[in-house]
C-alpha cells in the first residue's frame, strides 16, 4: 500500500487553484478516497483517471457554487446563458472570430485528414486471421548484393519441411499480370497472379462462395482453377451464384472457377483480383531453375506460441545446411523474415511519420496562434471582466464564460475541421500515387476530437488568463485611465511575445523540411534517364497466351505490330522493349565472356531484350558498333548489346564489340553464346541508382509476355492514340493495348511518391508559414495599439511616422529573430530525420536553409511593419484626443 | 431568519445527522452516494457545508490526519441546534405538504414519464 501515490501533478494543480483553507481538507479527502479506491481489481490507469476526473468535479462545484447568483438558477439554463453570451460576444468581433475558428479548422482539419491517412496505412492490422503471426520470409545474398530479395520455390519447399517453427509456409507471385477475361462476345482485363494452394489457409480466410485451393492443385496436370474476388464476380458474371463449378475463359484458356472471395476480402498482398495456383511441371520442379529462380514471396504462419527468435534460429540453421547441400546455387545465401505487416507497408513508413510529425507542428502552431488571438483579445476582455468582477461576479462566474467561449470556439472549429478534413482527405485521395495505396479512407473520429482537444485546451488555457487576473484584479487598475485605449498587461505580453517566436520557429521548421523536399523533387526532375522523352507515346501488349503460348508466335505479332504501326501518319520511329526506362525490368544473372579464365566471371548483370528500333526511338546513342536491325534468322549467335557502364566496368581499355557472352558462370556445352554488337549510352533502371551494367539481347531470342512498345512522333504524341489503339486492334482484337501514355507521364510515375509527400509538406508549410505570420501580425498590432500614446507624443514632438514605424519593428524584431533562431537549430535535428527521403541534397543544405531563414525573417517582418505603419501615420490630432 | 433549505442542504445535513462523531467529507459523501446513489463531488459537499456553517447551522473542527491522508488533516462536521431546528422544519414542511398525495404523485409519475414531449 505504501507506494500507491495519487497522480502528483493533479494533486499540485489542485492545491494551487483551490481556496488555500479548503486545499487542505479536500485534496486530503481525495487522497484517503483514492487509496480506498485502489483495491484489489482496480488498476492504477484507472485510479489515476478517477482522481483527475474527481480533482476536476472538485474545482468545477467550488467555483460554481461561489457564484451566489446561481444557486437560484439551475445549471442548464446558465450554461444555456453562457453560451448564448459567448456567440454574441463573437459576432460582436467577426474578424477576431473568423480568424480564430478558420486557424482552429485548418488545424483540426489537417491533423485528421494526415492522421486518418496514416492510421489506415499503417496501423491497422492486415485482414487476415491472427495478422501478428504471418511473417514474409525472404533471402539475402552478400556475395551477389541480394537484400532480402524473392525467394526461391525449392528453397521454400525445403523450409516447409524443415523449419517446424512455422506452422506453415505459403507462396505467391508478386509479378501479377494483365490478362483477357472474355465476358460474352469481348474481354475485360483482370489481374492474375499465381500462388501456392495453402496461400489462403495460411492466412486464415475462406471464400464466401465454393472452395479454396487442395495441394493437388499446385502442380500442373491438374485442372486449371481459379478463384475469383467479389468484384470481379459481380461486375462481369452479375453475382451469379451457380458460378462455382463453371468454366470461364481467361488469357485464351479455360479455368474451372472454384471459389469467390467476400466482398470484405482484401488481398493486399499484390493488386490481383483473380487467382490461381503456380502449377509447376515435373520437368521444372526437378531443374536447376526451381533453386535458381528467386521469384516468389512467402507468407508463413509462426506456430502457437513459438518466438520469433525460435523460429528465426532454425531457419537460419535450415539456410546454413542448404548452403552445404547446394554449393552451387545456395552459396552465401541466408533466409531472413520480417512481419508482414512490416513488408507490405514498410516501404510508406518514414514519409508517412514525417508527416505525422508535420501535422503535429501545424496542430501546435494552431494552437499557440489561438491562444495568441484570445490573449490579445482578453485585453479588451479585461475591461468587462473587471467591472463585472466590480459589480459582483464571482470568480467561477466569469471562469464559466470564458470556458463558454472557448467551448463554442472549438465546437464551431470542429466542425469547420472536419468538413476541411473530408476534403483533404478527398485531395490526399486525388493526388496520392499508385505506390502508396490509399482506398476506403474515411475521417478518424477520434482524431478529430483529439485536435479538437489539443486546440480547444490551449484556448482555454490562455482564455482564461484574464478571467483568473480579472478576478484578482485592482478594479481601479483596469478602468484606471492608462488602461482606456486597452493594452496587455507585462506578463500577457511576453506570453504573447513567447507564443509569436515558437510560432515562428516551428514553421520554420516545416519550411525547411517543404524546402528540402521541393529541393530533392527539382533534383529529381532533374536526373537524366538517359533517353529523349520527348514526343514519345508509349504503351504495352501482353498478347493472350492461348493464341500466343509460344514464343515465335509472339514475335510475328510484334512484327506485324510493328510494321503497322510504322504506317501511321506522325510516327517516325518504333521500337520495343521488354522494360521502359526507370523500371526495374529484365533478369539478372551471373555471365561469362568467352576466352576468360575459369575463375573469371561477372555476377548479377541485368539483361533483357529489346528491338533494335527501340535505341533510335528513344535517342540512345550508340557509341561503338552496330544495333541489330531487321529480323534474326536464327543462322549467327543472337546479337546482344551492352551499354557504357556495362564496357566501362568489364572492359576499361578494350572493347566488349564481337565478344561470345553466356549467362551461366561455369558455362558448358549446353550454354548459348551470345554475339555482343554494339556499346549503347546507359539507360537508368532507377531514378535513385547510377546506370548499372546491362546487356540487351535482340528481342527475337526471347520474346516477352508482355512487351512495351515506344512510338517517337512528329506530332503531339496523344493526339495518335487512337489511331494506335485501332492499329492494335486491326491485326487482332483480343490483343489490347495498356498503359497507353506518353513516355513523360510514365517517367514521371517514379518521382510521384516524392512528389505527393513534397506536395503535402508544402502544403503544412504554406498554412504553418500563414499562421505564423497571422500571429505576428496580431501581437505587432497590439504593441502598436498600447504605445499609442507614446506614438503620438513623439509625433507631436516632430519624429517622423517612418522613424516610429522603425522603432516599432525593431523592438518586434528580436522575437523574431530569436524564434528563427531557435527553428534552425530545431530543424538542424529535424532534418536529420529526413535523410532517407532526400535526394543528391544534404540534409543540412545551405541554399534551403538560408533562403527559408530570410522568408520567414522577411515575413515576421512585413508582418510587424505593416501595424507599425500604421501606427506612425495614424493622425496626431485624433490619438492626443482619444486620451 | 430562516431561508428554506434547498433539497442538497438536507442531504448534506441528514447525512452529518447520521454519521453523528465520524461526519467529515468521505464519510459523508460516501453515506449519500450508499443511502441515495447519488454520487455527490467533494467540492459540493465541502461548500456547502461552509455555507451552512456561514449561517450558523453547523460547525465544524479540525481533526487528526491518517497515513492515507498524506498529513492532510480531516475536518469533522456537527449539526448545531439552529440547524436541527431548520432542518427539522424544512423537512415537517416537505412532509406535511406531500401527506396522503405520495401515492397518486408516484402514480401520475409513472403514467407521464412516457408521454412527455
Amino acid at each position: 500500500m505504501k507506494n500507491i501515490r495519487p497522480p502528483a501533478i493533479a494533486r499540485a494543480i489542485l492545491m494551487k487553484l483551490l481556496p488555500p483553507d479548503a486545499a487542505e481538507f479536500l485534496v486530503g479527502d481525495l487522497d484517503e478516497e483514492y487509496r480506498l479506491h485502489v483495491g484489489p481489481g482496480r488498476n492504477r490507469p484507472g485510479s489515476h483517471l478517477w482522481y483527475w476526473w474527481q480533482g476536476v468535479r472538485t474545482i468545477a462545484s467550488v467555483f460554481v457554487s461561489t457564484d451566489k447568483r446561481n444557486q437560484k438558477n439551475n445549471f442548464a439554463g446558465e450554461t444555456a446563458r453562457d453560451i448564448r453570451y459567448a456567440i454574441r460576444s463573437f459576432c460582436r468581433t467577426p474578424a477576431f472570430t473568423a480568424l480564430a475558428v478558420l486557424t482552429l479548422a485548418m488545424g483540426i482539419g489537417s491533423a485528421t485528414a494526415i492522421f486518418s491517412a496514416v492510421n489506415q496505412l499503417m496501423l491497422s492490422p492486415l485482414p487476415f486471421h491472427e495478422p501478428d503471426r504471418l511473417v514474409q520470409i525472404h533471402e539475402t545474398n552478400v556475395e551477389r548484393g541480394w537484400t532480402a530479395v524473392h525467394a526461391a520455390p525449392a528453397n521454400v519447399q525445403d523450409w516447409r519441411e524443415r523449419v517446424d517453427a512455422f506452422s506453415d509456409i505459403a507462396t505467391y507471385s508478386d509479378f501479377s499480370s494483365d490478362v483477357p477475361l472474355s465476358v460474352g462476345d469481348g474481354a475485360v482485363q483482370v489481374n492474375l497472379s499465381q500462388m501456392s494452394a495453402n496461400l489462403f489457409d495460411v492466412l486464415g480466410v475462406s471464400p464466401m462462395l465454393g472452395r479454396t485451393f487442395v495441394p493437388d492443385e499446385n502442380w500442373d496436370g491438374s485442372n486449371s482453377v481459379v478463384i475469383l474476388s467479389h468484384s470481379v464476380w459481380a461486375s462481369n458474371f452479375g453475382s451469379d451464384f451457380d458460378l462455382v463449378g463453371k468454366t470461364i475463359r481467361l488469357d485464351g484458356m479455360g479455368y474451372e472457377v472454384i471459389g469467390v472471395m467476400p466482398e470484405r476480402f482484401d488481398f493486399s498482398l499484390s493488386d490481383s483480383d483473380v487467382w490461381t495456383t503456380h502449377r509447376w511441371s515435373e520437368r521444372r520442379r526437378q531443374s536447376v531453375w526451381f533453386r535458381q529462380a528467386h521469384v516468389v514471396r512467402t507468407v508463413a504462419r509462426l506456430g502457437d506460441g513459438v518466438s520469433p527468435e525460435v523460429a528465426r534460429g532454425q531457419l537460419d540453421a535450415v539456410a546454413a545446411r542448404l548452403q552445404s547441400e547446394h554449393p552451387d546455387l545456395n552459396r552465401g545465401m541466408e533466409a531472413g523474415f520480417v512481419p508482414l505487416h512490416t513488408f507490405l507497408v514498410g516501404d510508406s513508413r518514414t514519409p508517412l511519420l514525417l508527416l505525422l510529425g508535420a501535422v503535429g507542428l501545424l496542430l501546435l502552431i494552431a494552437g499557440a496562434n489561438v491562444a495568441n488571438l484570445l490573449l490579445v483579445r482578453s485585453v479588451a476582455l479585461k475591461q468587462e471582466l473587471a467591472v463585472r468582477a466590480a459589480l459582483g461576479a464571482a470568480k467561477g462566474r466569469l471562469l464559466r464564460q470564458v470556458l463558454a467561449e472557448s467551448v463554442v470556439l472549438a465546437f464551431a472549429g470542429g466542425l469547420l475541421g472536419v468538413a476541411a478534413a473530408a476534403l483533404g482527405l478527398d485531395m490526399i485521395l486525388r493526388i496520392a500515387p499508385p505506390g502508396i495505396e490509399v482506398h476506403g479512407f474515411q475521417v478518424d473520429w477520434r482524431m478529430v476530437l483529439f485536435g479538437i482537444s489539443v486546440v480547444a485546451g490551449s484556448a482555454l488555457f490562455f482564455g482564461s488568463i484574464p478571467a483568473f487576473r480579472s478576478s484578482r484584479a485592482n478594479v481601479r487598475d483596469a478602468m484606471g485611465a492608462g488602461s482606456r485605449t486597452g493594452s496587455m498587461g507585462r506578463g500577457s505580453m511576453g506570453v504573447a511575445n513567447s507564443l509569436v517566436a515558437a510560432e515562428l520557429g516551428l514553421a520554420l521548421m516545416l519550411a525547411v523540411g517543404a524546402g528540402l523536399l521541393v529541393r530533392t523533387i527539382t533534383e529529381l526532375k532533374n536526373v537524366d534517364a538517359g533517353v529523349d522523352s520527348n514526343n514519345v507515346l508509349t504503351f504495352a501488349v501482353r498478347p493472350p497466351s492461348g493464341n500466343y503460348g509460344n514464343g515465335s508466335a509472339r514475335l510475328q505479332l510484334l512484327n506485324r505490330l510493328s510494321a503497322r504501326l510504322r504506317e501511321i501518319p506522325g510516327v517516325v520511329s518504333v521500337g520495343s522493349n521488354r522494360g521502359l526506362p526507370l523500371q526495374e525490368s529484365g533478369w539478372t544473372s551471373d555471365f561469362k565472356i568467352a576466352g576468360w579464365g575459369p575463375d573469371e566471371f561477372g555476377v548479377e548483370v541485368r539483361h533483357r531484350e529489346g528491338s533494335g528500333g527501340y535505341f533510335r526511338t528513344l535517342g540512345i546513342p550508340i557509341i561503338e558498333g552496330e544495333v541489330f536491325e531487321g529480323e534474326w534468322d536464327g543462322s549467327t549467335p543472337l546479337p546482344v548489346v551492352v551499354n557504357e557502364a556495362f564496357a566501362n566496368r568489364y572492359f576499361p581499355t578494350g572493347s566488349p564489340v564481337g565478344k561470345a557472352v553466356t549467362f551461366n558462370r561455369t558455362p558448358d556445352s549446353t550454354s548459348y553464346w551470345y554475339r555482343i554488337t554494339a556499346v549503347v549510352g546507359n539507360e537508368r533502371r532507377s531514378i535513385y541508382l547510377e546506370p548499372e551494367p546491362e546487356i540487351i539481347a535482340n528481342l527475337a531470342g526471347d520474346v516477352p509476355n508482355k512487351t512495351y512498345f515506344v512510338l517517337k512522333t512528329s506530332v503531339p504524341p496523344l493526339a495518335i492514340a487512337r489511331l494506335v489503339q485501332d492499329a492494335v486492334s486491326e491485326i487482332d482484337a483480343e490483343v489490347p493495348v495498356l498503359e497507353l501514355e506518353t513516355l513523360e507521364g510514365a517517367l514521371s510515375v517514379a518521382r510521384s511518391r516524392d512528389e505527393f509527400i513534397g506536395v503535402l509538406f508544402g502544403i503544412f508549410a504554406f498554412l504553418a508559414v500563414g499562421l505564423a505570420c497571422i500571429g505576428v501580425y496580431g501581437v505587432a498590432s497590439q504593441v502598436a495599439r498600447q504605445r499609442r500614446r507614446e506614438i503620438g507624443i513623439r509625433l507631436a514632438m516632430g519624429a517622423t511616422g517612418s522613424q516610429v514605424a522603425r522603432s516599432l519593428v525593431r523592438k518586434g524584431l528580436v522575437h523574431v529573430l530569436a524564434g528563427v533562431g531557435v527553428g534552425v537549430i530545431g530543424s538542424m535535428f529535424s532534418a536529420r530525420l529526413m535523410g532517407s527521403l532526400l535526394f543528391n541534397v544534404a540534409p543540412i543544405d545551405p541554399v534551403v536553409f538560408v533562403s527559408v531563414t530570410m522568408l520567414l525573417i522577411s515575413v515576421g517582418l512585413i508582418a510587424s511593419y505593416l501595424p507599425a505603419r500604421r501606427a506612425g501615420s495614424q493622425d496626431l490630432a485624433r490619438v492626443l484626443n482619444s486620451e | 431568519m430562516t431561508e428554506a433549505l434547498g433539497e442538497f442542504e438536507q442531504l448534506v445535513m441528514l447525512a452529518v445527522m447520521r454519521l453523528g462523531a465520524t461526519a467529515y467529507g468521505v464519510s459523508i459523501r460516501r453515506e449519500i452516494y450508499e443511502t441515495t446513489g447519488r454520487n455527490v463531488s467533494a467540492g459540493a459537499v465541502y461548500t456547502t457545508l461552509g455555507r451552512l456553517e456561514k449561517r450558523g447551522l453547523v460547525e465544524s473542527r479540525p481533526g487528526e490526519t491518517i497515513p492515507e491522508r498524506t498529513g492532510k488533516r480531516r475536518k469533522y462536521y456537527r449539526l448545531l441546534p439552529s440547524g436541527a431546528s431548520t432542518l427539522h422544519k424544512s423537512y415537517s414542511n416537505v412532509q406535511a405538504m406531500a401527506c396522503g398525495i405520495i401515492d397518486d404523485l408516484a402514480h401520475l409519475a409513472g403514467k407521464t414519464v412516457g408521454g412527455e414531449n
